[in-house]
């Protein structure tokens, strides 16, 4: 049987990779939400939530489409065992979290740490080097306050266009992780192209689902199993966030970058990205150490 | 290439055009890295990914079925005889080194009595409207055939434009030579009649690089085409004379790195090199010119200004206007693209990534009504300004696909509007701008080509020979390099580097999409007289600019040093004017001048870059999201009192996802209820069926959800909470 698509609209992340593994991230959209059937009128990155817009519902939508074969109780069977095991899957990234938040602590920029680290840690190291170097001592508002007023630059230009890219890059991603907790969540179910059940889950809490008329019991499992697994995936993702924020902080500091931890926020996202995807799908137990030992600077 | 210019091309590359739907760049910033692969034709398996994602959302937004199609093994191999016949030529031109190619004792080319003057038709525009068009245009072909005499030509019939026609094959066909131009051949002022589709783009292109070539289409509004030969003989025999005055005008939009280029490297610059009567190595100017405040950024460009200036207040119209900034994209098909593609966005544009409305460009309808531009010639930089191509050539280069970028090919509706109203030409791009075009591998602004084609129309050549001695120099000159080391590097890889590449490619490209609309023989029709108005030291003069000390020889290569002088003007000493008034830039958005123009200093690049600005954009982000997320929980805080579990049914989904999303009730019918309050009471409304038992599937599923419910909100508060401390706590510590 052929499996569900797993698919988020709004939200865009580095690579449009869903650093769960599990949902196929769609770029936002902009203007209403068109009817069933209709297609997405898509659009470039929006720079910030439109639902004040008229009308038009401008989140995330978290859709599980299953095919039209599913309806019968086997393959609905198999459906839902396909979603547990996705939702097992999240619960392992979750899992694996709770692993890299002391990796991202223990990482130090002594440069001999450096030479002992596996190739994730050695690519954050070298973006906070790189962040270090660029920056200098001063932090970021000095130096863009010196260069707004025209004096000369302690810079090079590869420097300052390096800054720019970072600088951009984060602000992108800030943008989407606005996207993340600002909306609502609204999940749905199709079969065979047509929606089933539609579940919104509101900022208190409050449920409202909404089925068609002569749903079936399987039919509503399968949505039930849909919304635990978005809302799985949504903390999933806000513990992510979290980490990676942390991580940033921890080491701008390291670094002494005042400031720096912004533009770190990127790095450490895909750091953390990267390991989840290493890591995630392992068993919980048993996960590897490190080769070196850290030394905490 | 030079360091400094190098680690600028290092940046993501930004190009000029804003789709008009979203708000943001129509061609995404890319590496120069990627552009130079996709100038080769090599691109990256990423590029094929980005590429069809691009066309998958494009197609989404457009109305045309089949926006691709791939390039037949045919088709390429006759796009490569077309392009070897075409660089043929322009290699030719290239190495002449000579202003503008008519063969020697061929004549004057600033008189079109020594070098003619042509009309051509399309041989598939219908019979009668031909005729019509042409009585229409009778005052003005019998203006030039009086002039030019036997060296008139009217291609019609037999000889007209066939469809699908190649510029050589038509050549070869009417016994035109290639190389340089024998008048009695084809004279070298050609003025095409007909849409796009009926004389394409492509034509225009080729015929211009050896012809000064314009383009009149008014579709079939024939009394447009009547108006516009009245107001070209109009001025033509005197009946017109226009102040000597100038007038630049330049949006620079937030967060735009592309308007900023354009205002920094290519308007500012060539206003100082105007103010300047001969600098060394520079065609003299025969006459003085005003160059009237420059319409540049904030509280100036705006779109209310650019109405005034295009005939809306007749004190302020110019006789030669400058425009710089973006010009609008749409996708292609969009009902509003033939209407507003190319329109010219204002500084009352809020910036990259917000909406743009209505209200922040300025397209053809918005010619004031009773506006008259009569005898102005305006000069566009804006993608699409002049016209739009059916087909995208990038993609070709790049993907070996034909991009469909609109139903068929178009002229902007602009430019017809200010043909219609007046202006003898307008001078724009066909399809996108590229504006790393005018900055030089030398790291300096490279807009040798502007500024010779505004001097020879200062001076008061004609408009098709100002544009061929720049533009189709220019062009000539690149491709014929670019071809050579294109060819080179698929031998040798490492023959050039990406950057040099990009820029080579980019500058050759954008040379070759301008086009003249009118009259290629047409001239500003200024008052000539030596006390006419406008002298530079009337003290209506309002501001002057430094005087700008020659550096000594430009960079570059080709046209960049072109140091020809035309029109028989003889230089004369330059006289010095004194600086009275700094140029009322916008400062924030502009460099400082930095004493004479030369290379970019460090500081400048950095807010010719935008980093202040990018610094700020992100500061913003993060207070946004913080703010949100403290919004996000006070609003659960809010609701935390209850926890209320609903479930509905309903035969229509669709119109409650729709109510839903306008937040509007819905129809839908309230099966069960389950209310928690925070005291632990509890309220429970179970579903019936109509037979009045309990739908037991339904609230098993229903309980389901509660339980869910509740198990979720607590988990969710809790990371909610978690992400809000650990944010504040980096904000402490932030910028």
């Amino acid at each position: 049987m052929m499996a569900p698509t797993l698919s988020c609209a709004g939200l865009s992340l580095p690579d449009d990779q869903d650093p769960l593994g599990v949902w196929d991230l769609h770029t936002p959209r902009m203007g209403p939400r068109p009817s069933h059937g209709e297609v997405y009128a898509a659009s470039a990155v929006a720079e910030a939530p439109q639902a004040a817009r008229e009308g038009g519902f401008d989140g995330l939508i978290w859709t599980v489409a299953h095919p039209a074969e599913v309806q019968g109780r086997r393959a609905a069977r198999e459906a839902r065992s396909m979603l547990r095991g996705q939702r097992v899957a999240v619960a392992r990234r979750d899992g694996a979290l709770d692993l890299i938040e002391p990796r991202l602590t223990a990482l130090s920029l002594v440069p001999a740490f450096g030479a002992r680290v596996g190739a994730h840690e050695a690519a954050l190291l070298a973006e906070v080097t790189a962040l270090q170097t660029g920056w200098g001592r001063d932090g970021i508002a000095s130096v863009a306050m010196s260069m707004s007023s025209g004096e000369a630059a302690a810079l090079s230009h590869r420097q300052m266009f390096q800054q720019v890219e970072r600088m951009e890059e984060a602000r992108k991603l800030l943008v989407q992780l606005r996207r993340l907790v600002y909306h609502w969540a609204w999940i749905e179910t199709q079969i065979g192209g047509e929606r089933i059940a539609l579940t919104t889950v509101d900022w208190g809490g409050d449920y409202q689902t909404t089925w068609i008329e002569r749903v079936t019991e399987q039919q509503m499992d399968l949505h039930l199993d849909a919304v635990r697994l978005a809302l799985a995936s949504r903390l999933a993702l806000l513990r992510l966030i979290t980490v990676a924020v942390t991580g940033a902080l921890e080491l701008a500091l390291k670094a002494s970058v005042p400031g720096g931890q912004i533009l770190l926020i990127p790095a450490v996202y895909r750091y953390v990205r990267d390991l989840l995807e290493e890591l995630g799908d392992l068993p919980v137990s048993g996960l590897p150490s490190w080769r070196a030992e850290p030394t905490v600077a | 290439m030079s360091d400094e210019v190098r680690l600028m091309f290092e940046e993501p590359l930004i190009f000029n055009g804003i789709n008009a739907v979203t708000g943001d760049y129509g061609q995404a910033p890319m590496s120069a890295h990627k552009l130079a692969r996709l100038i080769r034709g090599a691109p990256s398996p990423e590029d094929y990914r980005e590429f069809v994602e691009r066309q998958r959302r494009l197609a989404i937004l457009t109305q045309l079925e089949s926006r691709l199609t791939r390039v037949s093994d045919a088709e390429s191999a006759l796009r490569e005889a077309d392009a070897a016949a075409s660089l043929e030529e322009l290699g030719f031109k290239a190495r002449m080194q000579a202003p503008f190619p008519v063969k020697p004792g061929g004549g004057d080319p600033t008189r079109v009595e020594e070098v003619g003057w042509a009309v051509m038709f399309p041989a598939d525009m219908h019979p009668r409207v031909r005729e019509e068009i042409k009585e229409a245009l009778q005052p003005l072909l019998d203006l030039r055939r009086e002039q030019a005499g036997d060296l008139f030509r009217l291609y019609e019939g037999g000889d007209a434009y066939r469809p699908g026609e190649r510029k050589d094959q038509l050549c070869e066909r009417l016994g035109v030579s290639p190389g340089l131009v024998d008048p009695r051949e084809m004279p070298f002022y050609v003025l095409l009649i007909g849409t796009p589709e009926e004389i394409p783009y492509s034509f225009q292109y080729q015929l211009d690089v050896m012809r000064g070539v314009g383009r009149l289409d008014f579709g079939t509004d024939i009394e447009a085409y009547a108006a516009y030969a009245r107001h070209v003989v109009a001025a033509d025999t005197g009946d017109v004379t226009l102040p000597r005055r100038a007038a630049f005008f330049a949006p620079v939009n937030a967060g735009d790195r592309a308007t900023k280029l354009s205002a920094q490297y290519l308007v500012r610059p060539l206003i100082e090199n105007l103010g300047v009567t001969a600098p060394a190595h520079e065609l003299a100017l025969a006459y003085d010119w005003e160059l009237s405040a420059p319409y540049v950024g904030d509280g100036l460009a705006t779109r209310e200004q650019l109405g005034r200036l295009l005939g809306g207040e007749a004190s302020e119209m110019p006789a030669l206007l400058f425009t710089a900034g973006h010009g609008l994209e749409f996708p292609a098909g969009h009902p509003a693209q033939e209407t507003y593609q190319g329109a010219l966005l204002c500084q009352d544009w809020p910036g990259l990534g917000r909406e743009i409305k209505r209200e922040h460009y300025f397209a053809g309808e918005d010619v004031a009504e009773g506006a008259s531009m009569l005898g102005m010639v305006a000069f566009m930089f804006a993608c699409y300004g002049a016209g739009t191509p059916q087909l995208d050539q990038f993609a070709v280069q790049a993907f070996k696909v034909r991009e469909q970028i609109a139903e068929r090919g178009f002229t902007a509706a602009l430019p017809q509007q200010m043909l219609k109203r007046g202006a003898l030409a307008v001078f724009g791009h066909v399809e996108r701008a590229w504006g790393y075009s005018f900055i030089s591998p030398s790291g300096r602004p490279a807009n040798q080509s502007f500024i010779t084609a505004m001097r020879m129309l200062m001076n008061g050549d004609p408009i098709g020979l100002a544009s061929d001695a720049s533009f189709n120099m220019r062009y000539a000159d690149l491709s014929s390099d670019l071809s050579a080391d294109l060819d080179e590097l698929q031998w040798d890889a490492d023959h050039m580097d990406d950057y040099e590449l990009v820029h080579r490619w980019t500058a050759n490209n954008d040379a070759r999409g301008y086009i003249v609309l009118g009259d290629p023989a047409a001239r500003i029709p200024f008052d000539r007289t030596e006390g006419g108005e406008s002298p530079r030291t009337s003290p209506k003069t309002s501001r002057v600019f430094e005087t700008v000390t020659s550096a000594g020889p430009r960079g570059g290569r080709g046209a960049d040093d072109a140091g020809v002088r035309f029109s028989g003007v003889v230089d004369a000493a330059p006289p010095t004017h004194e600086a009275e008034v700094a140029p009322p830039w916008t400062e924030a958005r502009l460099m400082p001048r930095a004493g004479e123009m030369g290379d970019i200093s460090g500081a400048d690049a950095a807010v010719a870059f935008g980093l202040a600005d990018q610094f700020e954009r992100l500061r913003e982000s993060l207070r946004a999201f913080t703010d949100q997320l403290a919004t996000s929980l006070g609003r659960a805080a809010e609701d935390i009192i209850t926890l209320d579990v609903r479930t509905y049914s309903t035969r229509d989904i669709a119109r409650v996802a729709a109510a839903l999303e306008a937040r509007e009730e819905i129809d839908a019918t309230l099966r069960a209820l389950t209310r928690v309050a925070f005291n632990g009471d509890l309220k429970v409304y179970v579903p019936e069926r109509y037979d009045g038992e309990v739908d037991a599937d339904l609230w098993e599923v229903h309980k389901s959800m509660v339980e869910e419910a509740q198990q979720s909100r607590a988990r969710f508060l809790a990371t909610m909470a978690e992400l809000a401390t650990r944010l504040l706590e980096s904000l402490k510590i932030g910028p």
